[in-house]
């Protein structure tokens, strides 16, 4: 960017001034002091940066007028083009106007700038002779670093940045510092910290103390009750002591009555009630004992009667066998009578046996059994032998006609069978009269199938000549169309050529194939010969008259078989009727046999007279039966007498009546006095008896009236649960002592309930009274165990106090919440301390980094750029400039290779060097957008010589970007007059 | 239908909880921001009984387990005894700072105070007159968190009287703070309540008005963001009638003042500048806590700023503002624009500052460069590592010191 002109408006002490730069490259604007150089200066910053209202009022023009102007520039992007600021438009921003008419706006105009704003225009891009006193100012050993920061932004911020930083961040915190402020707020807050840590343990002893006060108050009402037992305990004692006399004498009471049983069982005024019922008892008891001697003696005389005595089963056998004797003599009588009888009928039936003569004895007629049905078997079998001799003689004569016909038959069958020929023989005429039928027809078939094969055999040779016209033409056109694709190169078509070929071949094979399997049929039928056996019909007729004749033979002789058969038939069932009635006779004499076998005298008698023998042997039957029968009455008769006999003697020998060996009759009278006897006997013991039961009666009568008395004894000893008198007096005085025991208690108790109550009085009645020593004893230890518990339960009140007033101190302190508040002050102001020192930290931190970086990225171009300056601000002098590394300062080197630590370069050459490093640093951040570059009196301290070199650098410089000189040195003017670069404004 | 019901809402009294960015303060400051959680509970216990109101409800907060001081129950235990005297009941539920497992001390309540003491949602009978009026639902904060949507568990038993809910717990959308009992505004308009009691949120809000859902804030302001009035509802039901009145409780409050010193050409002048302000201020509002914003159009403050000057403007006015009930403590100051350069047309520079500002637009590792006090003994203990926002801040403020040093004449 070029300055071409400038038309100030009104800028201090500038008003309407129209300058124009004349479009150089150096611009040197000279004057006096107060000439107004510095303001010019401002005036141009203005127009590229503007000013805040404040400075913009500082230039208000001192005559009046508005405020602003234009400033004319060129830039190699834009052209040229017109900046023009007015304090009141536009808040004093920019408009940018150009040839062409267009207009940009500040905004456009701050983009143009790329990053460059009035602070950085100012450190770049110009300087003054203040910078060059301050460099003289600075300390040897901040030159480098100094000088370093210089290269990065023009100034010496960044050192005097850096050193303020470090400042700050030592002023509040060091890692191992006491005094900086963080470290001091640690502290305080450490300490506040432990404060209320100690004061929140503090707090929380409440709740400990709150429950001791919960645990002391239960002591204390715990102990004021262990108070109120043991003074209740001290009075019953002393109560005991007084009355210990009547306490012994009530457990030694008390101890008998336990001897005693328990009195209950025993019933009231027991042993009296006794003693008056066996008052009531004894006459009465002796009134029995009498009664009892006779009763005794009347058993005695019972007993020696009852002895003699037979018992009744005895006495009544011997009256029955007394009683029996009587028949005894009757039966005697009745048997005497029976004998007779049987002795007549004995003798009439032998007589009658004698008579018959069939050797039958009286003693056979025991054995004879006669029942009904033998007189009707007797009958049927003297009937039945008669029929049967009849039936016989008929079948033998029917018998003998019948074999003479069978013979006659039988020979006339004979005879024809003679006339009859072999069977072999007609069948023989048989098959030669048949095949001579067969031949016959044969011979008319052969005739008509000739005929048909002469027919097939044309046909054949006319299907044969069709199928050759074929395979002439099919192999002709074959072989046409073969050749004609072979020419023609038609595959297609060689092939086709070939398939009819092949074709017309099998067509001819096929009608041969089938024109020879046809022949081959007709081949077969032969022709048939003919013969002609003209003499052989005769012989055929004879033969057939053979076999009529034969027929007729063979008829006739079976109806002669069938005669013979049928009269052979008859005889066998004439034979057969023989037969049944020969079984049958033989069956008749079984029977016969049977009846002789049982009754032997039948083979005396001849079976016609059997029916008659029969009623006369029934009859003898009849007597015999009368006659055992009597034989068996007199038998038991007999029995009866024996058995009587026996029974008399062994009765009186069973019962050792028998004094002597007596006839029976005399036995019978003996058993009768015996009886008798007996009777007195009997009548003896009914006395004794009767008189018996009259002392028992008394005796009854006796009991009875004792019975209540006994009653009542039993009702007392079962009251008293007791089984016999000793026991139940020994009871009564048992009952007696203990009642009166029981008074003597009682007496006792209504004296000691008032003063022991009712439950002392029960526990003295159970345990053995105390000694009175031990009592006294026991009160005085209860005594001095109630002022120990005085004693304690004034302490527990007092700690029970001290506690209360504790909580109460507690609850209405307030330390807690106050240090707890201040910690948070404290820990907030540490906070925002810290909070400062993190930024001056951040701040420093980055602000190496940054450096780091353009150390790396800008410093060595910046650096080389210098040197190029450098050694021409010097003449060639010094021809290097280094950046410092490793802990070296910036370095310079002159044309002999020698190094020199900036620290040891003369003033002037420092001051070249900073311009270099200047005029460098300012080429390389702004390459693209070149700004005028400001330099205002700085070349003040520069001899004459050095001066001149200078302009003449300048001049070289501006080449590439304009600069203007502010100086107040007029003999600059001769340096550049003849320059054609150059303008000069002079003020 | 029902009888007249009135009572008080309030919640997150956080009594004796400590305060926030305030340092070095006097002790006369001190003693009253130190009671002023106290002297809001006061001032909660004359309304109720000025009042006459049915009953209190504390949605949550009602100190912090964790800073638990015995005076804290103490005071709360007295100011229960006061309103029992008065017959006014009293229903709490405990939130995230007072959760229940994390109580240190142990008190007995007067019989006038319901205590919520189990994380399900249960209902205390309210009794006017011998019969019943209301239910007051809750449930407390068994530990710190409760991530559950609690407004589902409140269901109220048919009964035709009021219900109320008392919930200690944010609209799932409000991000800002920490979430917890998280509902949506429709998970109480659907049930069929009569007032919701909301706690948690310091920040006073009607969320919705047909019934009301309300966030009474806290009681007392305890940091510069929990500016402006602090207090109470009182709240009246009537035959679906609804009325609601905020009533303020706090003892001292936190404002942002903006002060524009474009006119102050030395220091002297913002001094007497502020001063005016800030005492014409308290004496409107009463005891302040002043966050101050400064703007100008000149680049005076930035350098007064860098130079210090600020600050000592700001103590001096602190030390002599001090002799009245309404005082006014300055706590800190910002800066409406830090420094007099461009930055954005800076960036873009090919020179030191353009890359130093670009060296700033990297991921700078803040936490790297502080290491040496983070590591220190006693700092460790103490300290927290900054935050994304301090982080942020402290940036900008290196940016600010740094450039204003490299650019100073």
């Amino acid at each position: 960017m070029k300055i071409l002109s400038a038309n100030i408006y009104g800028f201090g002490k500038w008003q309407d001034e129209q300058l124009n730069f004349g479009d150089k490259q150096l611009v040197i604007i000279s004057g006096e002091n107060e000439s107004g150089k510095s303001t010019l200066r401002q005036y141009m910053l203005f127009m590229f940066f503007g000013l805040p209202p404040k400075k913009r009022e500082f230039y208000f023009p001192k005559t009046g007028g508005k405020m602003g102007g234009r400033l004319t520039v060129s830039t190699q992007t834009h052209g040229e083009f017109t900046i023009e600021r007015i304090h009141d438009r536009n808040n004093g921003e920019a408009e940018c106007f150009f040839p062409d008419g267009t207009i940009e706006n500040e905004k456009w105009l701050k983009e143009s700038m790329t990053g460059i704003d009035y602070s950085s225009f100012q450190s770049i891009f110009s300087f003054d002779s203040n910078d060059l006193n301050k460099l003289h100012t600075l300390k040897a050993d901040q030159l480098g670093e100094v000088l370093l920061g210089i290269g990065m932004t023009g100034s010496d911020q960044i050192y005097k940045t850096e050193k303020h930083l470090d400042n700050q961040l030592n002023q509040l915190f060091k890692p191992q510092g006491k005094k900086p402020e963080v470290n001091e707020q640690l502290m305080k807050i450490e300490e506040i910290n432990k404060q209320l840590n100690e004061l929140k343990v503090e707090e929380n002893s409440y709740h400990e103390k709150q429950s001791l006060k919960e645990i002391i108050s239960e002591e204390i009402v715990n102990l004021q009750q262990e108070l109120a037992a043991s003074r209740k305990k001290q009075t019953s004692i002393e109560t005991k002591i007084q009355v210990s006399p009547l306490l012994t004498e009530l457990h030694h009471a008390n101890q008998q009555l336990f001897q005693y049983e328990d009195p209950s069982e025993f019933p009231e005024n027991g042993v009296e009630r006794y003693q008056h019922i066996k008052e009531q008892l004894l006459p009465l008891q002796s009134e029995y004992s009498v009664l009892h001697d006779n009763e005794q003696k009347y058993e005695s005389e019972l007993g020696s009667l009852k002895k003699q005595v037979w018992d009744s089963e005895l006495f009544n056998k011997a009256n029955v066998v007394l009683e029996r004797a009587r028949n005894y003599n009757h039966s005697g009588n009745e048997m005497e009578y029976h004998i007779t009888e049987k002795d007549s009928i004995a003798r009439e039936l032998t007589k009658d046996l004698e008579q018959l003569q069939v050797g039958v004895e009286l003693e056979d007629l025991r054995d004879l059994k006669l029942p009904f049905h033998v007189e009707e078997e007797w009958n049927q079998l003297k009937q039945e032998k008669s029929q049967l001799f009849m039936e016989l003689e008929k079948v033998d004569s029917e018998l003998k006609s019948i074999l003479h016909q069978i013979k006659h038959v039988g020979d006339r069958n004979e005879h024809i069978k003679a006339k009859l020929v072999s069977q072999e023989k007609i069948d023989q005429y048989n098959q030669k009269v048949s095949d001579y039928d067969n031949q016959t027809k044969a011979q008319m078939f052969n005739e008509f199938n000739i005929d048909q094969k002469r027919k097939w055999q044309k046909e054949s040779k006319e299907r044969d000549k069709r199928s050759n016209i074929v395979i002439a033409v099919g192999s002709l056109f074959s072989i046409a169309l073969g050749a004609f694709a072979f020419v023609a190169e038609i595959d297609s078509l060689l092939i086709a050529s070939i398939l009819l070929f092949v074709g017309v071949v099998i067509q001819k094979l096929v009608v041969a194939q089938s024109n020879r399997r046809t022949e081959k049929i007709f081949g077969k039928t032969d022709t048939v010969t003919r013969s002609q056996p003209k003499q052989e019909e005769i012989h055929i007729k004879e033969m057939k008259q053979t076999l009529s004749d034969q027929q007729t033979f063979q008829y006739e002789l079976k109806n002669g078989e069938a005669d013979y058969q049928k009269l052979y038939i008859e005889q066998i069932k004439l034979e057969e009727k023989e037969h049944f009635y020969r079984i049958k006779q033989k069956r008749l004499e079984k029977r016969v046999n049977e009846q002789t076998d049982i009754f032997s005298f039948l083979n005396l008698v001849h079976i016609d007279y059997w029916p008659k023998l029969y009623h006369i042997l029934s009859n003898s039957v009849l007597k015999w039966n009368k006659y055992s029968h009597l034989e068996s009455e007199i038998e038991k008769l007999q029995l009866t007498l024996n058995h009587y006999e026996e029974e008399i003697v062994l009765f009186l020998e069973e019962n050792q009546l028998i004094v002597e060996e007596l006839p029976i009759n005399e036995k019978v009278n003996h058993l009768k006095r015996l009886i008798e006897k007996q009777m007195g006997l009997n009548n003896n013991i009914e006395q004794y008896t009767k008189w018996l039961n009259e002392v028992y009666d008394l005796q009854r009568n006796l009991i009875l009236r004792m019975k209540p008395y006994h009653e009542e004894i039993a009702n007392l000893w079962n009251l008293a649960r007791v089984e016999d008198e000793e026991v139940f007096l020994k009871k009564g005085n048992n009952k007696k002592s203990r009642e009166k025991l029981e008074s003597r208690i009682s007496e006792i108790k209504d004296q000691l309930t008032p003063l022991l109550g009712e439950s002392g009085f029960k526990i003295a009645l159970a345990s053995k009274p105390d000694e009175k020593e031990d009592l006294l004893q026991e009160v005085r230890d209860i005594k001095q165990y109630i002022d120990e518990v005085e004693a304690s339960i004034e302490d527990k009140r007092q700690s029970l106090s001290d506690v209360k007033s504790l909580l109460v101190k507690m609850e209405n302190k307030e330390d807690y919440s106050i240090v707890k508040h201040q910690f948070h002050l404290e820990q907030d102001y540490l906070k925002s301390l810290t909070k400062q020192w993190a930024i001056h930290q951040v701040s420093k931190q980055i602000l190496l980094e940054t450096k780091q970086i353009f150390q790396n990225n800008y410093l060595p171009k910046v650096i080389e750029s210098t040197s190029y300056y450098f050694n021409l601000l010097t003449g060639g002098r010094y021809i290097n400039v280094f950046s410092p590394k490793s802990g070296n300062p910036m370095q310079v080197e002159n044309n002999l290779g020698i190094r020199f630590n900036v620290n040891q370069l003369s003033q002037g050459t420092n001051d070249q060097l900073y311009i270099s490093l200047r005029i460098a640093l300012s080429e390389i951040v702004n390459k693209q957008y070149k700004l005028p570059f400001f330099i205002d009196d700085a070349f003040v301290h520069f001899d004459k010589s050095r001066t001149k070199e200078m302009i003449r650098i300048l001049n070289k410089l501006a080449t590439n970007q304009q600069i203007i000189l502010f100086t107040c040195q007029d003999s600059l003017q001769l340096y550049v007059e003849n320059e054609k670069n150059v303008h000069l404004q002079v003020l | 239908m029902n009888d007249k019901i009135s009572f008080i809402h309030c919640a997150d009294l956080h009594l004796d909880s400590p305060f926030i960015g305030l340092s070095h303060v006097s002790d006369r400051i001190f003693t009253d921001l130190r009671k002023s959680t106290f002297n809001a509970l006061n001032s909660l216990v004359n309304l109720a009984i000025e009042k006459k109101v049915d009953f209190v409800l504390m949605v949550g907060d009602l100190f912090d387990s964790e800073q638990q001081s015995l005076k804290a129950v103490i005071r709360l235990q007295k100011a229960f005894e006061q309103l029992n005297k008065h017959n006014i009941q009293v229903y709490i539920s405990f939130g995230n700072h007072d959760f229940l497992d994390g109580r240190q001390f142990d008190f007995n309540y007067p019989d006038n105070v319901h205590l919520f003491e189990e994380e399900s949602v249960r209902h205390f009978p309210f009794n006017k007159n011998g019969k019943t009026v209301a239910n007051i639902y809750g449930f407390s904060y068994k530990q710190r968190a409760v991530t559950d949507n609690k407004s589902l568990e409140f269901n109220p038993t048919g009964e035709d009287i009021y219900h109320i809910g008392m919930l200690h717990g944010s609209l799932s959308s409000n991000t800002d703070h920490d979430v917890y009992a998280p509902f949506q505004l429709n998970d109480l308009t659907n049930k069929n309540f009569d007032y919701w009691a909301l706690g948690h949120i310091h920040k006073r809000q009607v969320l919705r008005e047909n019934p009301y859902i309300v966030y009474p804030g806290n009681t007392q302001g305890r940091s510069s963001k929990e500016s402006g009035e602090k207090g109470c509802y009182f709240v009246e039901l009537e035959n679906g009638q609804q009325s609601l009145e905020f009533y303020p409780l706090q003892r001292l409050r936190f404002e942002d003042l903006e002060v524009d010193a474009s006119l102050c050409e030395q220091p002297q002048q913002l001094e007497s500048l502020i001063e005016e302000m800030v005492s014409n201020n308290s004496n409107k509002i009463g005891a302040t806590i002043v966050t101050l914003l400064l703007s100008s159009n000149s680049s005076n403050l930035v350098e007064w700023h860098q130079a210090g000057f600020l600050d000592d403007i700001i103590d001096y006015i602190n030390e002599s503002n001090l002799d009245t009930e309404s005082w006014a403590f300055i706590r800190s100051y910002s800066l409406e624009k830090q420094t007099k350069a461009d930055k954005l047309e800076l960036k873009k520079g090919q020179h030191f500052l353009g890359e130093l500002l670009r060296q700033f637009e990297n991921q700078v590792d803040i936490e790297e460069y502080v290491e040496p006090l983070m590591q220190h003994r006693q700092a460790r203990k103490l300290l927290k590592s900054f935050t994304e926002e301090e982080q942020q801040q402290i940036l900008k403020e290196a940016e600010d010191l740094l450039l204003y040093q490299l650019l100073k004449e």
